[in-house]
């Protein structure tokens, strides 16, 4: 199977393909007919689970990690504070297995395979959607769609209008000084385009926390969690007829202390992180018949801890990792209904360190995708076969890795009735990272992939938009099987920890994402109900005799919702937002002394739009979030900020 | 609606409830470490009449938890020293009632001493610290009185021929071991010399003829654990023996050792200087062998199981001669032992 992936997608690759000679207009009668994703999927408001510009401006996350909540089957897993490490399980899933795609680019390093999410800016975000296996593989990177699951982040700087100025400035202020300023601009004619972005944000996040220990409440305020971090986005766009080429360049630098987990008694932390990250981005589309990129990235990081007593100079650590991305997919016509596209990729990421690792290592991953679509009236048919191969080079050994992975979706949609009904298979492999293989001492050179199997199956239904009920449901339900999974165990002593493919997880649960919104007499005012729910087990089933066995795995909460309520009318908005997780465990044994008891949050949001001009218009928003003073915490000892207050002051013109 | 639904659902914390009356009488105190920022550090009791155990003395008593990783306790003049080393304090308790009478904040200003092991000597507990230092505690004062520099990352600690023996283990600076012990004056309180040993230096005991024995455990790797043995003229020989564990057991010690990948809990004759019995208690159905424990008392020896290090541990209970008694499960990472019987 892998000869005959690879063999046909070069074979398409020679352009001898059939598909690559049809006229425009068959074009045409089959895009509206056989690939519906074909479209942004941002164009079906209400039609699939995803924010839009509008509900992101009024929910003002600090961060991208905030907005996980609104996704089904995603829950955050956050240590807290501007800045701190946020990550995402899909379904109980990993989250190395979660590719984070920003305007059509993967972010995903190779070094720990997961993205901080709190270093993803929000400000320009136009939508943010859950990647389904039966969308389209056109504009999507081939390395994501291998992935077990993904989150697609779409910004202005990849979303040019014709003809258009648009310039903004934001200035925020919050509790714990928490100040940003940032300002985009666009300018965009028939074929030439411009954008810039740049942002700054600070904090000192020395908030106060308290927590039960015993019989005594603890007061005290975090220690060592300041945040800065800069960003820069410069974009050229040049647009043809038919084609579109696109380039970006992107770069972030921060600095931040790291104060780790609450420690009873003991509130010193001095650890440090700052970092930058360069990246440029080559994009060329011909519409809806293939797509070129590449990236280039570059980032270093420098850990700093100048009380460590291992070394009478403190301890100092720094990483850069470096990054090549070339790839191609391309759409060749079949003949109606079907479809075929094709997809390749392949990526260099390179490790300097000088600590830690015995060697700098060396990667190159290749994806080859072949994707065949069936298309009729009712039902739309997908089927992905891609095959992975990595290389890995470091000092005088090297390894080799290699995987098939085929995903299966169906999609039945009966238009007249609202309804579509999906279901899918899809097989995936999370390929070990740098630091499982080769971090010093723990690594393991001899580490397989993790190995995935997912069965899920979707309804969703609209109501019509008939100006009185508009109401999406879409319930889901799923069943997961992780082998192999990586963990970090002790192997001879507590202090010879090693990654070893030990694990085994299965998952099984159901999801609910609901949005109702009545219009009111007045046109543009509305209110509306959005309610995300997870019910998931995620049960060890490694070893029959071990006390974990058919335990709840740790942090992944049986039961997550995210319900909110709000308001429309004339210019002013308002929102009630809620975030809900039941109990979960720190450890993998279900017992009382690994309990992390659940937590109710409620935010409020108030916006007012004020219009200075035709062309322009300000909003005052104000934020507050944890109202109720809650304490909490995502993950044990990482306290979370009590109830604080953020305004907002846009000024848009276009 | 779903939210309150799920609010009342959710398993909360259960509030500590302290026994009237209690006192330590025939069981078993179990230190149990817990894992590193997880503050479930524990003092399980083990009630030997009874049969039962109770996971967080500490938390039940006290009214509030032990903190992050406990690496020793001691039993001391009436009184007992738990050395907490993430969390940087010394508690100290009452040895019959359990009750609170100190706890000292291990802070050398805003940097965490990280104490480690102790040692009763005279008037005063002496205690091993990650930051170079061993500090002096006065037992009556309950202060700390002063602090002596040694090594790199100091851990065992023991007494012998009138000096105190510190072995530098040089941990956090791996793989740059050291591999000194530090010989202290308790008199004067300054370190009157350094030894060279094996990489690695840790676990170090004394037996009645002066000779101290310490386990070096090497770089995880090439080079393996050893047993070394510094009589009182400070000469310095190594067993040859890979080993894990050294306990005090009568004159002798009891000592886990690995040949061949295979790991044996045997007895060393101080006088022969070898194995007098090579496997007094089978410990292949020991998981994840964490601690051995004798009581001079009843002549009982204990085996810790930390399970794989993340699960409940478990504590095994052999008579003298190996026979199994019984066992109880603990807290997480059971380590050293206080008997009471």
């Amino acid at each position: 199977m892998r000869i005959l992936v690879v063999g046909l997608v070069l074979f398409c690759l020679t352009g001898n393909a059939s598909g690559q000679s049809d006229t425009t207009e068959m074009l045409k009668k089959v895009l509206s007919a056989v690939n519906v994703r074909s479209i942004p999927v941002r164009q079906l408001s209400f039609a699939v689970p995803q924010l839009s510009t509008d509900v992101l401006r009024v929910i003002n996350a600090a961060d991208a990690g905030e907005l996980m909540r609104y996704l089904p089957g995603i829950v955050l897993r956050s240590y807290g504070g501007l800045g701190g490490l946020k990550t995402v399980s899909s379904r109980g899933m990993s989250s190395q297995d979660n590719s984070i795609v920003v305007d059509g680019f993967e972010r995903n390093g190779a070094q720990t395979g997961q993205v901080n999410l709190a270093q993803i800016e929000t400000e320009q975000l136009m939508s943010v959607e859950k990647y389904d296996p039966e969308y389209s593989i056109l504009y999507i990177p081939v390395s994501t769609t291998v992935k077990g699951n993904a989150i697609l982040f779409n910004t202005l700087i990849s979303q040019y209008e014709s003809d258009t100025i648009h310039i903004s400035a934001t200035a925020k202020y919050g509790s714990y000084n928490t100040r940003e300023v940032n300002a985009s601009g666009m300018m965009a004619g028939k074929s030439q385009a411009f954008s810039f972005f740049g942002k700054y944000r600070s904090s000192d996040g020395d908030y106060p926390y308290s927590f039960q220990n015993g019989l005594l409440k603890e007061k005290s305020v975090r220690f060592n969690n300041d945040y800065q971090d800069g960003y820069i986005n410069l974009g050229y766009r040049y647009r043809m007829e038919t084609s579109q080429l696109q380039v970006r360049y992107r770069y972030m630098n921060y600095d931040q202390g790291v104060p780790g987990a609450v420690i009873l008694y003991n509130n010193s932390a001095n650890e440090r992180l700052e970092g930058d990250d360069h990246r440029v981005e080559l994009d060329y589309r011909k519409f809806s018949k293939y797509r070129i990129y590449a990236m280039l990235s570059a980032n270093s990081l420098t850990y700093t801890d100048p009380n460590y007593y291992g070394d009478t100079s403190g301890l100092t650590a720094n990483y850069m990792n470096n990054e090549a991305v070339l790839g191609y997919t391309q759409r060749l016509i079949w003949k109606n209904p079907h479809a075929l596209f094709i997809g390749v990729e392949t990526k260099l990421n390179n490790l300097q360190s000088d600590r830690y690792f015995v060697a700098d290592p060396l990667r190159s991953s290749n994806v080859a995708l072949l994707s065949y679509t069936y298309q009729a009236r009712y039902w739309h048919v997908r089927l992905n076969l891609s095959e992975q191969y990595y290389y890995d080079r470091i000092g005088d050994s090297t390894a080799q890795r290699w995987g098939f992975t085929p995903t299966l979706s169906f999609q039945r949609m009966e238009s007249e009735k609202g309804i579509t009904w999906t279901a899918y298979y899809k097989r995936s492999l999370r390929m070990p990272t740098f630091n499982e293989l080769y971090y010093g001492g723990i690594g393991n050179t001899e580490l397989k992939p993790e190995e995935a199997d997912q069965l899920s199956t979707s309804m969703i239904w609209r109501s019509k938009q008939d100006g009185k009920w508009n109401i999406y449901f879409r319930p889901s339900i799923y069943t997961n099987l992780v082998k192999n999974k990586i963990n970090a165990i002790p192997t001879k002593n507590l202090f010879v920890w090693s990654m070893q493919n030990v694990g085994k997880v299965w998952m099984y649960g159901a999801d609910v994402d609901v949005t109702i919104e009545k219009p009111l007499k007045k046109e543009g005012n509305h209110m509306g109900l959005k309610v995300v729910y997870n019910w998931i087990k995620c049960l060890d089933i490694t070893d029959r005799t071990s006390p974990t066995y058919l335990n709840q795995i740790a942090y992944i909460p049986e039961h997550s919702v995210s319900g909110d309520v709000y308001l429309t009318i004339r210019n002013w908005k308002f929102r009630i937002m809620n975030t809900i997780l039941s109990h979960r465990y720190a450890l993998n044994e279900n017992i009382d002394a690994n309990l992390v008891e659940g937590f109710w949050i409620t935010d409020l949001s108030i916006g007012r739009r004020i219009k200075l001009s035709r062309n322009s218009q300000l909003t005052i928003q104000a934020n507050a979030n944890n109202i109720f003073n809650a304490s909490y915490a995502f993950v044990r000892n990482y306290i979370m900020p009590g109830r604080n207050f953020q305004i907002t002051l846009r000024y848009a013109y276009k | 609606m779903i939210g309150v639904l799920f609010l009342f659902s959710c398993k909360k914390k259960k509030d500590p409830e302290p026994m009237e009356g209690f006192s330590l009488q025939n069981g078993m105190l179990v230190l149990c470490e817990g894992l590193f920022q997880q503050n479930n550090s524990a003092i399980s009791w083990v009630d030997q009449t009874a049969g039962s155990v109770t996971p967080d003395l500490f938390l039940n008593q006290v009214g509030r938890g032990l903190g992050d990783t406990g690496n020793d306790i001691l039993k001391y003049g009436g009184k007992l020293y738990v050395a907490v080393n993430v969390s940087s304090t010394i508690e100290i308790l009452d040895g019959t009632s359990f009750k609170s009478l100190k706890q000292i904040s291990m802070m050398d200003g805003s940097n965490p001493k990280q104490p480690r092991q102790l040692l009763g000597y005279g008037s005063n507990v002496f205690i091993t610290c990650f930051d170079g230092y061993v500090d002096v505690l006065d037992t009556a004062s309950m202060t700390i009185t002063n602090r002596i520099q040694v090594g790199a990352n100091p851990e065992g600690i023991a007494a012998a021929n009138s000096k105190i023996y510190v072995s530098n283990s040089g941990g956090l600076n791996y793989p740059d071991l050291d591999s000194t012990v530090s010989v202290i004056d308790p008199l004067t309180l300054t370190e009157s010399t350094k030894i060279t040993v094996g990489l690695n230096p840790g676990n170090i005991i004394s037996d009645q003829n002066g000779d101290v024995y310490l386990i070096t455990r090497g770089d995880y790797g090439n080079i393996p654990a050893q047993m070394y043995r510094i009589d009182n003229l400070n000469n310095v020989s190594a067993s040859g023996i890979e080993v894990d564990y050294i306990v005090p057991f009568n004159s002798d010690f009891l000592l886990v050792y690995s040949t061949s990948g295979m790991k044996h809990l045997g007895v060393y004759n101080a006088s022969m200087e070898s194995i007098s019995t090579s496997d007094l208690i089978n410990i292949s159905n020991v998981q994840t062998i964490y601690g051995v424990n004798y009581s001079p008392y009843s002549g009982k020896i204990t085996v810790s199981d930390a399970m794989g290090y993340v699960n409940s541990g478990k504590v095994y209970v052999f008579d003298s001669n190996g026979n199994t008694i019984t066992n109880y499960q603990v807290g997480l990472n059971p380590s050293k032992i206080i008997f009471y019987e």
